[in-house]
């Protein structure tokens, strides 16, 4: 911007710092996703990158990707409380969709679908809702081995009969050939408050040095203003 | 796409669902020593949108056995409910066993509930004995035959998970859990015992501290968000 009498002003720098504070306002926003993922079962992390040139180009520099490493694994003593020790996804059928998830708090419905806590269908390897042919008199009667075979126990005929196997993607949709699937556990997830925590201070430190260099400018800018408005 | 005004309501919906979730570690705790108690859990699911919903889940595990002095109590060991009607007439399903003889010699439970569809005890009892398979014999006199005055059923439900939990330790039925059934040719009715509560107090104060350090991680953060907000508003001092 050049101003009447030849005197040169950039507003970049204002321009800089406030697309700075907006960015470091969105990693706020991601930390905090974190923290409330805290201790929600099946939560991953996720990671913010905030990518070079993001002084120019501001949130668009902003992108996410998610930690997938396995979360804290905890007894929870349910027979249909399913957890992942490895890497992977259950899939479960919501009216828009597939939709991959880490949660195994399952249940069992009176028709015999096993049914995730929102009541959606948990899809088998073959891609079809997993449906005991036997209802299970109580919860224990399910049985799934470590690579993730559901079995279901049958009073009449005093046999364990197989159900289905439970289908395990990774983030892409292609199968997870060697799960390891532990019955009766939780996985919570992979946040750890302090490290959450500790992100939170250079972000609100980067937002003040910028909220105060933005000050820096705009005082100039008025005294330029003023100054020269003054001398004509 | 986040702003300020999202971190701070997502902060006070986890921090509100976590209040939530006390209420229900409170509850099972308070029952410690409610015969027949079925604990209950406030499962949270963290939506992708960032909202954070719950879901009540109940436990339907076993609990432990203890014997009583009192003929009274009786317990169930496997599954199943007991049928109790209401002095109104309504049904409820329970698994609390302490009973008593109540109006009219029906065995009853203690807030005054007919068990089944009403045992009465003979004025003249000299002592009565509840089978496994839940038939009420009753004798006269020692060294008399018995006599069969009743049965106390046991019901069971296609989804037993999805049963409400009432008032004063009872059962309603849903529209998921179906219809009770009577199970026929069970042995699971245990005289002069009591079934204790399922609840495991290890596990309760675990979630209680799992709760705190999220509530108060969020109460944190909002403060954190708070400063940064002012700031943003008053940009010019």
């Amino acid at each position: 911007m050049k101003i009447n009498g030849g005197v040169r002003y950039c507003e970049m720098g204002m321009k800089s710092s406030i697309r700075a504070m907006h960015l470091q306002s969105e990693l706020l926003g991601i930390t905090n996703e974190n923290i409330e993922g805290f201790d929600k079962v099946g939560y991953q992390r996720i990671e913010p990158v905030v990518s070079s040139f993001s002084e120019f180009i501001g949130i668009h520099g902003l992108s996410k990707t998610v930690d997938d490493k396995v979360g804290r694994i905890m007894s929870s003593g349910k027979p249909l409380d399913l957890a992942i020790a490895s890497k992977g996804y259950f899939q479960v059928q919501t009216p828009n969709g597939v939709r991959l998830t880490r949660d195994g708090r399952f249940k069992v419905d009176q028709n015999g679908y096993l049914l995730d806590l929102e009541d959606n269908k948990v899809l088998a390897d073959t891609g079809m809702p997993i449906k005991m042919q036997v209802l299970p008199s109580n919860p224990s009667k399910v049985v799934v081995n470590n690579k993730g075979k559901i079995s279901v126990f049958n009073d009449n005929t005093k046999r364990l009969e197989e159900v289905a196997t439970i289908g395990i993607v990774d983030s892409t949709g292609m199968a997870v050939l060697r799960p390891d699937i532990k019955q009766g556990f939780n996985e919570y997830s992979n946040v750890s408050l302090q490290n959450e925590f500790l992100a939170v201070m250079p972000v609100v430190r980067n937002f003040e040095a910028n909220r105060q260099i933005f000050i820096m400018e705009s005082t100039n800018l008025q005294k330029a203003i003023s100054q020269l408005s003054s001398t004509t | 796409m986040y702003n300020m005004q999202a971190v701070i309501r997502k902060s006070i919906n986890n921090a509100t669902q976590q209040f939530e979730r006390l209420g229900y570690v409170g509850n099972n705790l308070a029952n410690y020593n409610t015969p027949g108690y079925k604990t209950v859990r406030f499962e949270q699911m963290l939506k992708e949108d960032g909202y954070v919903t719950g879901a009540v889940r109940m436990n339907s595990a076993q609990g432990s056995i203890r014997v009583s002095a009192n003929p009274y109590d009786i317990a169930i060991e496997g599954d199943g409910y007991i049928p109790v009607t209401s002095p109104d007439g309504e049904v409820q399903y329970t698994r609390d066993g302490l009973l008593k003889k109540g109006k009219g010699g029906y065995l009853m439970t203690s807030d005054n509930w007919i068990v089944g569809d009403g045992i009465k005890l003979p004025p003249n009892c000299y002592k009565f004995q509840i089978c496994p398979n839940g038939d009420v014999y009753s004798y006269d006199e020692a060294g008399s035959l018995p006599s069969k005055i009743g049965t106390i059923p046991i019901v069971t439900f296609d989804c037993t998970e999805a049963l409400e939990q009432g008032a004063s330790n009872k059962m309603v039925t849903t529209e998921e859990s179906g219809e009770a059934r009577i199970v026929k040719n069970h042995t699971s009715i245990r005289q002069n015992a009591e079934e204790m509560s399922n609840m495991d107090v290890y596990e309760e104060i675990n979630s209680m501290l799992r709760l705190n350090a999220s509530m108060i991680a969020s109460m944190r953060l909002m403060k954190v968000a708070d400063d940064m907000y002012n700031k943003a508003i008053n940009i010019r001092e």
